[in-house]
């Protein structure tokens, strides 16, 4: 069903532990097979993006046991965080030649017409408000992923 | 002959020499002067009548008729009559035949006389115009008068008037005219020189008044040297020196610009180019005075020199001072309310954009606990519907099941206890600044020990060194100020939770002479640099909110306090290494 490598993992940038538990939820809910990660602020964020830091994947990892450091197959990212935003955390990756292409969606609370201007300028691929109702959360993750990860595929960097 | 004639007209010259000196005491008082001249001018006639020219035996003519023409012509009805009178006396005491007849010559030159300087007035425009009506009119009135002395010798007794009047023609109405205008020319001359002088020094007068009793200050300068000719009591007055000072003074004494710049501004008036200037005086008391001077050219005895009039200006002056020192108060006034009105405006924008970052984060943060206690009770309801949502939990279904449920229902509680929490926060934040201030002196030693035992009353299993300075007194609301000490304290205790010993210092030190007070923790800090503009900002927090619980008002809540009081806080912090707040309450402190 997945045509990424499975070593390439989901990261969930997220500060609240409630919200990082309905995406997860979410995503096993409607049976997404694909590791992730939780980072819980801009530089966790970053580090494990960046390849900067070794990160035990969470399950489900199934087949996989690697601890190498991966380029995320997807970034979902939180625009208010403890400390530097997540906006600075789009223009860092960017920025880097090792995230330049990875997507990212912007999964915010945030009202401001501003913050999805910016997020689209720094170069968002999407900008989702997320609901308060979960069944339309849930719906929403499965678009996501669906898109960004099955249908907008990338190139493949090695045999599956 | 000859000898008589000359003696008739000494005669006349006499009367007319008399008359031009009595005309110059006319002034004084016209009745006595009239009584004088009219028994002079009836002496001179009677004077006449002594000597005589003899046409024949018994007959005598002489100047009478001229002597007393002249006397009432000029002398006016009184002189006139003294002088018929006395003439007439005289010539009726002499009898003779020709008695009635030299009444008569006697009479008709007073009546006519009279008659003539009645009507005088009425040509007297006339006159002035055409100067040769003069010896017209006075050579008629002779004309006419001698014609009148001639006809009355038609009463002479035995018609001798037959031999006499042939005899008459000649010297009566040919030479006696003439020598009547010709006396008339000469009072005429003196009548209208005197006049003249009369004018002229009364013109003088008056221009001399002007000068001496105007109350406006006057002085007349020599344009050559500057030197003060003339001074009124005005000027007297308004300088403080006496004539006889000031006119031994130069006006280059009197003004207190330097010698070269007033002959300059001379030689301005002198030429006028200009004639209203504006100067600094001085005066005998040494105080100078602002004057506004008219200064011009006149002409004295064909000398030219300057008339100056001088105008105390120091009222204008003082009112210009005053009016400008008004304008710039008001200009002043006016910046100072603009910069008011800046401030305020500033500060109005500051608040709106406050308040704007704080409806949006409102949205935000209320949102995010909704948001999860709808999801998880939707999570649990599918649950509880259709089983367990563990992808691998076929086994130890019931157990998972009820471990699930229950964290499930923790996380609700715990989203709906995150939710009071923030409503509480943001009431108190809207509280710190609404409320009224009643501020008074409090001793922050005593509330804040207060505040660390209710703090740390149920946290029985950690350890507290806390310090608080003796005696930090203060001038403050003590409401808000309590809230602002638990939002500090309560924050020590928080970041510090991860220390095997929490130490927390409140004290008070002076920074640039002011009083500041500070409370420090040994706890997990942050990067203040990084926190920005965002350090006191609602629902800001620089901490994961699973190391350390809250809601990000706090900060917000000690900064909005110590606004309202007029006063500062300042954070110093590195991460990991422990946070220092300062604080004060502005200037009432």
């Amino acid at each position: 069903m997945m045509s990424n490598s499975p070593h390439q993992p989901i990261l969930i940038v997220e500060d609240n532990p409630d919200d990082a538990e309905l995406v997860v939820i979410a995503l096993q809910q409607k049976g997404i097979k694909i590791p992730y990660q939780i980072a819980k602020n801009a530089d966790e964020a970053l580090d494990i993006a960046l390849g900067r830091r070794f990160s035990v994947l969470e399950p489900p990892i199934g087949n996989s046991t690697s601890t190498q450091a991966s380029i995320p197959a997807l970034v979902l990212l939180d625009l208010k965080l403890p400390g530097k935003s997540g906006l600075e955390v789009l223009k860092e990756l960017r920025a880097a030649p090792r995230t330049r292409y990875v997507p990212v969606v912007v999964l915010t609370t945030s009202v401001l017409e501003e913050d999805m201007i910016q997020s689209y300028e720094h170069g968002a691929n999407s900008f989702i408000r997320k609901p308060v109702d979960f069944s339309t959360f849930l719906h929403e993750i499965e678009l996501i992923c669906h898109y960004w990860l099955e249908t907008n595929l990338q190139p493949k960097k090695s045999p599956a | 002959m000859i000898g008589v004639l000359i003696q008739n007209v000494t005669i006349l010259l006499f009367i007319y020499v008399f008359y031009h000196f009595t005309f110059r005491l006319h002034k004084g008082k016209p009745r006595t002067i009239s009584i004088i001249n009219g028994i002079f001018s009836g002496g001179t006639a009677v004077l006449a009548m002594l000597t005589p020219f003899q046409i024949e035996e018994g007959l005598l003519y002489d100047a009478r008729s001229i002597v007393i023409g002249i006397a009432g012509f000029f002398g006016g009805p009184l002189t006139g009559a003294i002088a018929t009178a006395i003439a007439l006396t005289y010539r009726i005491s002499r009898g003779g035949a020709g008695m009635v007849a030299g009444a008569l010559s006697i009479i008709f030159p007073f009546l006519l006389s009279m008659i003539a300087a009645k009507i005088r007035p009425r040509y007297q425009p006339l006159v002035k115009k055409h100067k040769f009506l003069t010896i017209i009119g006075t050579w008629f009135l002779g004309f006419l008068i001698h014609v009148c002395v001639v006809l009355s010798q038609f009463l002479l007794p035995d018609e001798r008037w037959r031999e006499v009047i042939p005899l008459m023609l000649f010297p009566y109405l040919v030479i006696f005219p003439i020598v009547f205008s010709f006396i008339c020319l000469l009072f005429l001359d003196n009548e209208y020189i005197e006049k003249a002088n009369r004018d002229l020094a009364e013109s003088e007068a008056r221009y001399r008044s002007l000068f001496q009793n105007h109350h406006t200050v006057m002085l007349i300068l020599d344009p050559d040297t500057g030197d003060i000719l003339d001074a009124n009591p005005a000027a007297e007055a308004f300088y403080g020196w006496d004539h006889a000072t000031l006119t031994t003074m130069r006006i280059q004494d009197i003004n207190t610009l330097a010698s070269e710049e007033v002959e300059a501004e001379i030689a301005q008036a002198r030429m006028r180019n200009k004639h209203i200037f504006y100067f600094r005086h001085r005066r005998a008391n040494a105080e100078p005075i602002d004057v506004e001077v008219y200064s011009g050219p006149i002409s004295i005895h064909g000398r030219e020199l300057l008339l100056s009039i001088v105008h105390d200006n120091s009222p204008r002056v003082r009112a210009e001072k005053e009016l400008k020192a008004l304008t710039e108060t008001l200009e002043q006034q006016v910046k100072k309310r603009t910069e008011e009105l800046e401030a305020k405006t500033r500060h109005l924008t500051e608040l709106n954009r406050e308040y704007e970052s704080f409806v949006y984060s409102v949205s935000h943060d209320l949102r995010a606990p909704l948001r999860a206690i709808a999801g998880f009770s939707t999570i649990l309801g599918d649950m509880l519907h259709e089983g367990p949502p563990s992808a691998n939990g076929q086994q130890g279904a019931v157990s998972n099941r009820s471990s699930d449920v229950h964290h499930l229902l923790e996380r609700i509680q715990a989203n709906a206890e995150r939710m009071q929490k923030l409503i509480d926060d943001m009431l108190m934040l809207s509280q710190a600044g609404r409320r009224t201030m009643n501020p008074q002196p409090i001793d922050l030693s005593l509330l804040a020990q207060e505040i660390i035992d209710e703090e740390t009353e149920d946290k029985k299993e950690r350890r507290f060194n806390c310090v608080v300075e003796k005696h930090l007194y203060a001038y403050a609301d003590p409401d808000l100020t309590r809230i602002l000490l638990a939002n500090l304290i309560s924050n020590a205790i928080k970041f510090t939770q991860k220390q095997d010993i929490a130490h927390i210092e409140i004290g008070s030190e002076l920074q640039k002479g002011k009083k500041v007070f500070y409370i420090r923790d040994n706890g997990a800090g942050f990067d203040v640099e990084a926190a920005g503009d965002r350090l006191f900002a609602p629902f800001q927090r620089f901490h994961d909110s699973d190391e350390f619980e809250g809601t990000g008002i706090g900060l917000s809540i000690v900064k909005r306090v110590v606004t309202r009081h007029g006063g500062s806080v300042t954070i110093e912090s590195v991460p990991g290494n422990g946070t220092c707040v300062y604080f004060d309450f502005g200037e009432a402190n």
